[in-house]
This record gives structure tokens, C-alpha cells and sequence, in this order.
């Protein structure tokens, strides 16, 4: 046994003073009897058969007495050996992703953890230090140092997160914290399903141990089993819709179940029964279904992850919008314009003379008078005056990103980008420039009367931009900013993606509802840096008035539904790698034996010991 | 404290219905008492045979006329009592009615034996006899009783309460009735007094007067006890358990007492102080076998 704190003995002391203020304590209360001749004989007949009678009559103060030395004990805090050495510093990963959801019995892999880590704080002593990761949505460490009682609220506080984790990131970490403290050993709490090349795994300093989510390898199949949709689409064709889901049997048995297709309000409107084999996939389709916004996959499966059970399918409306380009020829433009799909993209040759039912007026080298029905983006737009003004060609200078948040230049690299010459547009207060070129911008987004507008100042043909791979996204974002949202539907993404809230959501007054239920209102922050949603399900947008509607359907990732344990093994500088006998001594030398403290049983007995001399009181001893 | 309060007369109209009961009488005057003895009076014994020497004046001469043997007709005696009555007043008296019990219960013994034409003494002492009244007789001498009784005080100065004094030389010469009323909390013992009364031939009737507080102390906690006679302390942590021992102790002394008395042939009657003088004499003193009808 082990005494943490000794110098807290000294509370030892209190024991003379308490036995100094008993011998105080003790003034009798004055009261004249008519005789003490019977109380005498009394005494005398006590003390006579009880030879202990003194120490008896003083058994309260020897309980005191006990309890005071065993407070001071407790406050020393006491231990044992605790079952599990520890090094001086222990660095926990704990995996938050959704995988870490699945089912072993009645807890989920991530409680399980939590728990064994909760029993590594209890065992910490004082010269140990917990460095805790979460590898979550984002790696950060959560807390580090040797608080028990901090430690434990950061743990107890750890949420489970639905979508994939940035491994890589906090392998990083672990790995670059472990490198500076050799005295460290890192403890991974995770399956182990990273999806991580194994020769971009970071090289560690230290041991390393993966737990896998208090699993197994060989463990009960039940609890790796698991089947998940993969992915699902649905598509309006008429009046009827038709959908596919891709069905996969992550586990290593066949599987048996029921997928079942719901419709927005919940009836169920198909089902059918699959088998699958291990590892296989399967597509179901359903053709001719009544026409809803969204549609519910599910499958009937007890596996060990229900997370993947649940599918929402927004409807997709083909062909909805047109693109007319105005343009000599810009093959490039075109191309870029076409991907995606979703649009049809139409080729004028009479700038002056667009079609009334096009979505997007592309104008490559044209200045149109007026304003179209649609919204109108300008390519290299000749000097002159039309919807906007235009003024000379003027040299291009340094590149700036002047709003890096907006949508539009999410992803997009402009950096490697060189010009010939920008267009100089005249400044107005609906467009925001949102890169320059020196002092000049060379790209525009903004609206003016119901009409989105952006304008690319240059050149296509006379920059390099085409050729960067940075050319198609934007095109794609600048579509996706200026065509209006042809269904009410913001697409499917996976939890923790980050979803851009396209016009009319930018207005102000919209509120968005959780799958849980949660309504909160869109904040501009969501809409600058875009919405990241972080549970699976179907996010709902809705204006002030509740008349129009967007939405969102949101999947954990697939990658997530393996939840079989993998075996990874972590590079470690040493050698400890390849010769686990040489890396165990390594671990001996640097682990400190751990302690469990046992204060708490001391401090039980006391309370124990408080009834005893309540008792003996009562008795009157 | 008026007569009224000290004995009420209706009290005394009951109390004229008893009579003291005394096994033996060892008075040397005649009175209204019968003794076992036989005597003179008109309350007739037994025939005896005559043998030479008895008085002839005793022969019943109608039985020789029919019988031609001489008897010898015996009367019972009758004598009067002589009681003393002897009133502790030591300061342990003081507590709880104690000393107004006892001159109360003295008072009604005493009226008692006036109403019987016996004579009366009034003995107050504490660690020594401090005043005696003059032998009274007679029914109207009660006030004059009733009076002594009722002015008895506890001496100032605390006083410690003893039998020494009887065992010193106290003792009443004339063989009677003594009335001993007294806590006999008595730190010296009661026994060689008692003894010396009996070789007087005296009859004892012990009344032991108990406070309730001593029956049953209301007191817990550390206490410091003093005694009120002697002022010597003890230092009791009192719990339920020493309370219960305490009792268990003053059940066992008065027992002891009881006893004793029991075995020399003495009347005994515990009073507790705060009973009502009815309560303790009609019943009590009843049961003692000391009044009777």
C-alpha cells in the first residue's frame, strides 16, 4: 500500500486535539440530589463488575478517535496496486465515429470504452498523465493532464458523432505527441476501419495498442454483424417516381432481412425480403411509386449497427432547368457547363434573340442591353455599357481571394491561376467581387432585381484557367449559385459534410429542423461558411412563412458500416514494430505500476463508524 | 400552610372510621387498646384451672357452685398505646414534598391515636434529635399536634440525616409504638438504630418517604451530582442505561429495607412524596397493616 499524499498525516494531530477538547468538553452540568448515597452504591456496583468500565464509558471518544485517524488516512489517499500498469503518460484516441455505435449487448462500443478509460483515470497516480483524443468529426485533444475528476467530466461529456472521423488527423496527433514524450504509450480505441493506406500510416514514438472497441476478433458474430444501404436515388419520371437502393452485407455471415420502402408521411409502400451473402452487395429498384419529395429506406435487420438501417431518398426532378450559352465557341465552358447532369445545356448563336425558358443565360464575350428572364452569367464581357458597365482591359497583378468563405470558392484553387488581361467592371453595390487580380476583381457574384448575376472578367481562352482542375468545380458552383433550386431539395450528403445553403435559404427568417425534431433558426454563419449537419436523417428548411420548404438528406458515411474489428499494425520508431518482446520490455521500463485508490472505502468505513457510535450512544455506553 | 390544607377535616371524619392496629401494646397504662395480654377489663378470655397462689379474687364462684372445681375466669387487657412519631427533617427531606408528606402522614397516625385516647410524642430529628413535643392525650390535644407537626422546618445549615442519635443514648425509655418517617437514605445505616429500638421493646412502624425524582431522575447528560446534606459531588455521564441501573438500584434498596423489616418484624410502607395523603394512607398504610378498621 501506497500513501499519495502523506504529508495530509498530519492531520493526524487532530486526534490529541480532539482528545484535548474531551477532557474540556467534559464539564458536568450541576444538580443537587437529595442524597448520592444510591447513586454511589450504584457506581461502585459498575465499576465493580466491569473491570473496562473506564474504557468503556469512554468508547465514544475511542470511536472519535478512530474516525479522525481514519479521515486523515483517507485524505493521505491510500492505494493498492492497481491491476493495470500504466506509463507516466497515457495517450488515449478515443474514436467517436459512427461505427463506434454499434451494439455489444446492451452497450455501444463507445460506452464501452469510455468505461475502460474511466477505469484507467480511476487508476491514475499523481506522477501519470491522460492525454485524451477524440477522433471525432475533427481530431482534438480533449483534455490532458492528471485530474481524475477533470478527466472524467471531459469523458462523461464525449458525444457519440454519426458521421466518418478524421483519422488521419488524430493518428497525426497521437502519433506527434507520443514522438515528443518517450515516456508515452498511445492507446487507440477504435475498430480499427480507417480506410488509411497502411504505408501513409504516421510513424509513432512509442508502443502503441489498438483496443478495438472492447471487441474481439473472434468475438460473438452477432455483434460484427451488420448490413447497411449503400446508397439510394430516387428519380421523378411523370407523375410516377422510381428508386434504387444498393443494399451491402458488411458482416462475415450471410444475412437474411426485409428492406421496406416508406413514403414522406411513413405508410409503407413496398417490401421485400433479401438474403445476402457475405460482402455482397445487392440493388433493389422500385419503378412506378406515387411521387413524394422523399422517400424512406429501411432495412429489418437486428445488426450490430442500426445507424445504416435508414435511408431518406430525395426525389430528383430530371431535366428541369436549361442552360442557353451565347458564345462564339468556348469548348470549355460548355463542357464544364454540361456536367453534373442536371441541366440541358442549349447553344446560341444570336446573343440578341434568347429563348424565354432557360434557366441560365451564359453570355461569352457579349454584353446583352437587358436584362433576360433568368439568371445571366458573364463571361469576359466586351467594353460597353449594358447590365452592367464595362470599362478597358487592364493588366492582372497579384491574385487575392477576397471572400474565401463564400460557396462559390469552396474547394477552388485559384492560386496557379495566370491571366492575359481583366476586364475593368464598374463598381456597383450588388456585386461583391469575390477574387481580384491585383486591384481589379476578376470574379463578381451579386444580384440586382431577382436576376443572379456573376461576372468572369477575362478571357477564358487567354488564361489557363480551363486547364486547372479548380475550372469544372467552379463552373459547378457557379451554377449551383446562380440557377435557381428547381425542387425544393438541398441533396443528400453524409454526416459532418459541409452543404452550401443556396438562394432563397441566404434570406433571412429560415429555420432549419433537426431529424430529432429541434427547430433553430439559419444563422448567417451557417449560411457563409455552409451548413454541416451532424446527425443522419432529414434536415428541413423552412421560410418565415412556412411557404416554401428545402431539404436535406443526410447519411452516415458508408465507410462506417464496417464494423468488424481490423487489426492495424501502427509503425512504431524503435523497432518495437517487428519484435513485440522488445517493444513489451520497452513498455515495462517506461510503465509505472498503477495505483487504484482506496480512499472511498476508507471514507465508507467512516460513515460506518459514525452508525456505530450513533448506536453507541443510543445504548448509552 | 392553614389546618385546612395540612389535614383536611374531611379527611379527618375518614379517618375516624380506622383504628391503628398494633400487634402488641407493651404500654404500662390502661387505655382503650386491647392487648393480647391478659388483664383488666371487662372483655372476657378464658377459664383457666386455679392452682394455689392465683388471685382469688379472679375464682369464678357460679362455675365451683355447679361444678365443684375451682377456675380461674381471665379478662383481655386493655391498654393504651404510647406513640412516637419521629420526623426526619435532614435537608434530604427538602426535595420533592418529601418532609410535608411526612408530617402529613405523622399528623393523621398521631390523630389517629388521640381519637384513641393513646398518648402521642412528636419527635422531630435530623443528624440529632432537635425538638420533641410533651406527651399529649386526648382528642383535643390534636391541634396542639397538628401545630408541632406543621411547624417543623428544615435547619438552615445542611444538615446530614442520621439514627446515630438513637443509637447514642436516644432511645425513649417507655416501651410504644415509634414511628420512624424517613427517606432512610441514611449515609451511616439504619440497622443498629432499629436494633437498639427493639431491645426497648419498642414497636417500629417505617415509613420510607421517596421523592419522585429520585424514584426516576429527570436528568441526563454529563451531570455533576451534589449532595444536598453532605455537598460531596459525583460525576455521572447519565444515559438510559445508567437511569434504568439507578432505578434498578433505588428498587433494590427499598426492597432491601423492606426486608429487613419484614425479617425483625417491623411495619414497613414506602410513600412516594407526590401521592396524595389519602392515597398513601388508605392505601399504603392499609396495606402495610398498620390502620385497619
Amino acid at each position: 500500500m501506497n500513501l499519495l499524499s502523506p504529508w495530509m498525516l498530519l492531520f493526524l494531530l487532530a486526534l490529541p486535539a480532539i482528545i484535548l477538547l474531551y477532557l474540556l468538553k467534559r464539564t458536568y452540568e450541576k444538580q443537587t440530589v437529595p442524597s448520592i448515597l444510591l447513586w454511589q452504591k450504584l457506581l461502585r456496583e459498575m465499576e465493580a463488575n466491569r473491570p473496562w468500565q473506564k474504557l468503556r464509558r469512554n468508547i465514544l471518544l475511542l470511536l472519535q478517535l478512530l474516525a479522525a485517524a481514519l479521515f486523515a488516512f483517507s485524505l493521505a489517499r491510500p492505494t493498492v496496486p492497481g491491476s493495470a500498469p500504466l506509463a507516466a503518460h497515457t495517450i488515449a484516441v478515443l474514436d467517436l465515429s459512427a461505427s463506434m455505435a454499434a451494439q455489444t449487448g446492451e452497450t455501444t462500443r463507445l460506452e464501452r470504452s469510455k468505461q475502460e478509460l474511466h477505469d484507467i483515470i480511476d487508476s491514475l497516480s499523481p506522477q501519470q498523465r491522460l492525454t485524451l483524443i477524440g477522433m471525432g468529426g475533427e481530431a482534438r485533444v480533449l483534455s490532458a493532464g492528471n485530474d481524475p475528476s477533470q478527466l472524467d467530466k471531459v469523458l462523461d461529456e464525449v458525444r457519440q458523432e454519426y458521421g466518418g472521423a478524421d483519422y488521419e488527423g488524430a493518428l497525426s496527433l497521437a502519433a506527434a505527441l507520443s514522438a515528443q514524450d518517450p515516456a508515452a504509450s498511445v492507446l487507440l480505441y477504435s475498430d480499427g476501419n480507417w480506410g488509411l493506406d497502411p504505408k501513409l500510416l504516421p510513424i509513432f514514438g512509442s508502443v502503441t495498442k489498438l483496443i478495438n472497441g472492447a471487441v474481439q476478433a473472434e468475438s460473438n458474430a452477432n455483434e460484427t454483424a451488420n448490413v447497411g444501404i449503400r446508397h439510394a436515388a430516387a428519380l421523378a419520371i411523370g407523375t410516377t417516381g422510381s428508386l434504387v437502393a444498393t443494399v451491402e452485407n458488411y458482416g462475415e455471415q450471410p444475412a437474411a432481412f426485409d428492406i421496406q420502402l416508406f413514403d414522406a408521411k411513413g405508410d409503407l409502400l413496398a417490401a421485400s425480403s433479401l438474403n445476402l451473402p457475405p460482402h455482397e452487395q445487392q440493388a433493389v429498384t422500385w419503378e412506378d411509386l406515387p411521387l413524394q419529395d422523399t422517400y424512406k429506406v429501411a432495412l429489418t435487420s437486428q445488426d450490430a449497427l442500426a445507424l445504416d438501417n435508414e435511408w431518406i431518398v430525395l426525389t430528383e426532378q430530371s431535366g428541369s432547368s436549361n442552360i442557353w450559352v451565347a458564345t462564339q465557341g468556348n469548348l470549355f465552358l460548355e463542357k464544364a457547363l454540361a456536367l453534373g447532369g442536371t441541366a440541358s445545356v442549349e447553344r446560341g448563336t444570336d446573343p440578341e434573340a434568347p429563348p424565354k425558358d432557360a434557366a441560365l443565360y451564359v453570355y461569352d464575350n457579349y454584353l446583352p442591353k437587358e436584362w433576360p428572364q433568368g439568371a445571366v452569367l458573364l463571361v469576359n464581357p466586351p467594353q460597353g455599357a449594358g447590365i452592367v458597365s464595362t470599362g478597358d482591359a487592364l493588366e492582372p497583378g497579384k491574385l487575392q481571394v477576397t471572400a474565401p468563405d463564400s460557396p462559390i470558392l469552396q474547394h477552388v484553387d485559384l492560386s496557379k491561376l495566370h491571366l492575359q488581361s481583366v476586364r475593368d467592371v464598374q463598381a456597383v453595390p450588388w456585386l461583391q467581387p469575390l477574387v481580384k487580380s491585383g486591384d481589379t476583381p476578376i470574379l463578381y457574384a451579386g444580384e440586382q432585381e431577382g436576376h443572379r448575376i456573376a461576372v468572369l472578367a477575362f478571357d477564358l481562352h487567354r488564361s489557363d484557367l480551363p486547364l486547372l482542375p479548380a475550372f469544372p468545380l467552379l463552373i459547378q458552383h457557379l451554377k449551383e449559385d446562380l440557377l435557381p433550386a428547381a425542387d425544393s431539395s438541398l441533396g443528400e450528403t453524409e454526416v459532418g459534410g459541409r452543404v452550401a445553403l443556396l438562394s432563397p435559404i441566404r434570406e433571412t427568417g429560415w429555420q432549419v429542423t433537426d431529424p430529432s425534431g429541434a427547430k433553430r433558426d439559419v444563422e448567417p454563419e451557417m449560411v457563409e461558411h455552409g451548413f454541416t449537419p451532424t446527425e443522419p436523417g432529414l434536415y428541413r428548411f423552412q421560410d418565415e412563412a412556412g411557404e416554401q420548404q428545402m431539404l436535406l438528406a443526410v447519411h452516415t458515411p458508408p465507410a462506417e458500416s464496417t464494423v468488424a474489428p481490423s487489426q492495424v499494425s501502427l509503425p512504431t520508431t524503435g523497432g518495437g514494430e517487428d519484435d513485440p518482446s522488445a517493444g513489451g520490455k520497452a513498455h515495462t521500463a517506461l510503465a509505472e505500476q498503477g495505483h487504484r485508490e482506496i480512499w472511498r472505502y476508507v471514507a465508507m468505513l467512516i460513515l460506518l463508524l459514525t452508525f456505530v457510535e450513533w448506536g453507541v450512544y443510543k445504548r448509552g455506553y | 400552610m392553614s389546618r385546612g390544607a395540612f389535614i383536611t377535616p374531611a379527611f379527618l371524619g375518614r379517618l375516624e372510621r380506622m383504628r391503628l392496629l398494633m400487634r402488641e401494646v407493651p404500654s404500662l397504662r390502661g387505655g382503650a387498646r386491647r392487648t393480647r395480654q391478659v388483664g383488666t377489663s371487662v372483655e372476657f378470655a378464658e377459664y383457666k384451672p386455679y392452682t394455689p397462689g392465683d388471685d382469688l379474687r379472679h375464682l369464678d364462684w357460679r362455675a365451683y357452685a355447679r361444678l365443684g372445681k375451682l377456675f380461674r375466669k381471665t379478662f383481655l387487657d386493655e391498654r393504651d398505646a404510647l406513640l412516637y412519631l419521629l420526623v426526619d427533617v435532614s435537608h434530604s427531606m427538602m426535595f420533592g414534598d418529601k418532609l410535608q408528606q411526612a408530617q402529613q402522614m405523622a399528623a393523621a397516625l398521631g390523630y389517629l391515636a388521640l381519637a384513641e385516647d393513646d398518648r402521642v410524642e412528636a419527635w422531630v430529628f435530623a443528624e440529632k434529635l432537635r425538638t420533641r413535643t410533651p406527651r399529649l392525650t386526648g382528642k383535643p390535644a390534636a391541634s396542639r399536634l397538628f401545630d408541632a407537626l406543621q411547624a417543623v422546618q428544615t435547619p438552615e445549615e445542611a444538615t446530614e440525616g442520621t439514627l446515630n442519635w438513637l443509637v447514642r443514648g436516644g432511645v425513649p425509655r417507655e416501651p410504644g409504638v415509634v414511628v420512624l418517617l424517613s427517606d432512610f437514605l441514611f449515609q451511616d445505616g439504619y440497622e443498629e438504630a432499629i436494633r437498639r429500638l427493639q431491645l426497648q421493646r419498642h414497636q417500629i412502624v417505617v415509613v420510607q418517604v421517596l421523592a419522585r425524582e429520585e424514584l426516576d431522575p429527570p436528568f441526563m447528560g454529563d451531570v455533576h451530582l451534589i449532595d444536598s446534606e453532605t455537598g460531596g459531588g459525583k460525576e455521572v455521564a447519565l444515559s438510559p442505561h445508567v437511569v434504568d441501573r439507578y432505578r434498578q438500584a433505588v428498587a433494590d434498596y427499598t426492597t432491601e429495607l423492606q426486608d429487613y423489616c419484614r425479617r425483625r418484624g417491623l411495619y414497613y410502607a414506602l410513600l412516594p412524596a407526590d401521592e396524595s395523603l389519602e392515597d398513601a394512607f388508605f392505601r399504603r398504610m392499609v396495606t402495610a397493616g398498620v390502620i385497619g378498621r
